[in-house]
C-alpha cells in the first residue's frame, strides 16, 4: 500500500511528514537506548529481507495482490523502534531508487507502516502474549500482529486518502480494510514461517527480553 | 550473531529472491485495486507532475527485462539494504555509547 503522489493533499502530506518526522526521530532514540550488540546485524539481515520480500507480490483473488510489509515481523525481532527505524529505511530506499511509493507522500507511507503497521502490530504482540506464555503461543502472536498490522496501515492510509477529499471515507476505508484483511492472512502466513525459522535456528536473537523478564518460560 | 549465521541469512535471502521475484503477481496491490475501483487511480497521474524520477522506476534495470531486472533489483537491492541498516544499527549503538 505504497501511497503514489497525487493522492494526499497538502495538509494530510504535511501533517503526515510531521508525524513520521516525529515518530522516526524518538524510535531513533529509543533505538539507540536499546540497541544491543547481536541486534546489529540481525538489523541488516532484517532490512534485506523486508526488501526483497516486499517485492514479492502474491495474488489473492479478484485480480488484487498483495504483498509482505513485515512490520510487525521486524519490531518481534528487533523491537518496536529498530523495527520502525528498519521498515523506515526499507520505504525511503525503495522511493528514491525504485519510485515505489512517492516522494511526496514517503512521509505519510512511513507513518503508516514504519510507525502505525510496526508499533501497532507489536502492541498486539505484546498484549496475546499477555496470555500465552510459550512457543506456540508466541507464534500465534505473531500471526494476530501481523495481521493486524496490515490492517491498521491500511486504514491509516484510507483516512488520509479520504481526508485528502479524493474519496469518501465511508467508501475508502471499509474497501481498504476489506481488502488488507486478507492481504494480512498472507503477511500472518510469511510472518509466521519466517518467525519460527529463527526461533529454531537462533532462538536467542528474537526480542522477547520485556516479557521473559515478567516471569514468562 | 556469528559470521556463520550472517552468511547463512544472506545466502537465504539471494535464493528466495531468485526462486521467488519471477513469480510475483503483476496484479495491482490491495490500494491500487481500491484506487481503480473507486475512480482515483488517475489523480496519481494527473497531480503528480512527477517532482522526482527514481533511477530505477519499478524496479527496472535499464536493458534487462523485467523478470531478470526485479531478481536483479531485489539482491542488489537487498545487499544494499544489508548494509546500509546495520551501518545505521552500529552507529545508534555507538551514540548511546558515548
Amino acid at each position: 500500500m505504497h501511497i503514489p503522489d497525487g493522492f494526499l493533499s497538502n495538509s494530510v502530506t504535511l501533517a503526515a511528514w510531521a508525524a513520521s518526522a516525529g515518530g522516526i526521530g524518538y524510535s531513533l532514540k529509543k533505538a539507540s537506548l536499546e540497541m544491543k550488540d547481536r541486534t546489529i546485524p540481525l538489523m541488516g539481515i532484517t532490512a534485506a529481507f523486508l526488501f526483497s520480500a516486499q517485492m514479492v507480490n502474491f495474488p489473492i483473488g479478484g485480480g488484487t495482490s498483495g504483498h509482505l510489509l513485515g512490520g510487525a515481523l521486524a519490531a518481534i525481532l528487533l523491537g518496536p523502534f529498530a523495527g520502525s527505524v528498519t521498515l523506515a529505511c526499507v520505504l525511503v530506499f525503495q522511493c528514491l531508487l525504485f519510485q515505489d511509493g512517492g516522494i511526496t507522500a514517503l512521509g505519510a507511507n512511513i507513518f503508516n507502516m514504519a510507525l502505525g503497521g510496526t508499533l501497532g502490530g507489536y502492541a498486539v504482540f505484546r498484549t496475546v502474549m499477555f496470555v500465552f506464555r510459550s512457543d506456540g503461543g508466541t507464534l500465534i502472536a505473531a500471526a494476530l500482529a501481523s495481521w493486524f498490522s496490515v490492517v491498521f496501515a491500511s486504514l491509516l492510509c484510507a483516512v488520509e486518502i479520504g481526508f485528502s477529499g479524493v474519496s469518501p471515507l465511508g467508501i475508502v476505508v471499509p474497501a481498504m480494510a476489506g481488502i488488507h484483511g486478507v492481504i494480512g492472512l498472507g503477511e500472518a502466513a510469511i510472518s509466521v514461517a519466517v518467525l519460527s525459522f529463527v526461533m529454531k535456528a537462533r532462538p536467542d536473537l528474537v526480542y522477547l527480553k520485556p516479557v521473559r523478564a515478567e516471569g514468562g518460560p | 550473531m556469528r559470521k556463520k549465521d550472517i552468511i547463512t541469512g544472506i545466502t537465504i535471502i539471494v535464493v528466495l529472491s531468485a526462486l521467488f521475484i519471477p513469480f510475483a503477481s503483476e496484479s495491482p496491490d490491495g490500494l491500487e485495486k481500491v484506487a481503480g475501483v473507486n475512480g482515483f487511480l488517475s489523480s496519481a497521474a494527473e497531480t503528480a507532475s512527477s517532482p522526482f524520477t527514481a533511477p530505477f522506476p519499478d524496479y527496472r534495470v535499464p536493458g534487462m527485462g523485467d523478470k531478470t531486472s526485479g531478481v536483479v533489483s531485489g539482491i542488489a537491492g537487498a545487499l544494499a539494504m544489508f548494509c546500509i541498516c546495520w551501518g545505521i544499527a552500529a552507529l545508534l549503538r555507538k551514540m548511546r555509547a558515548r
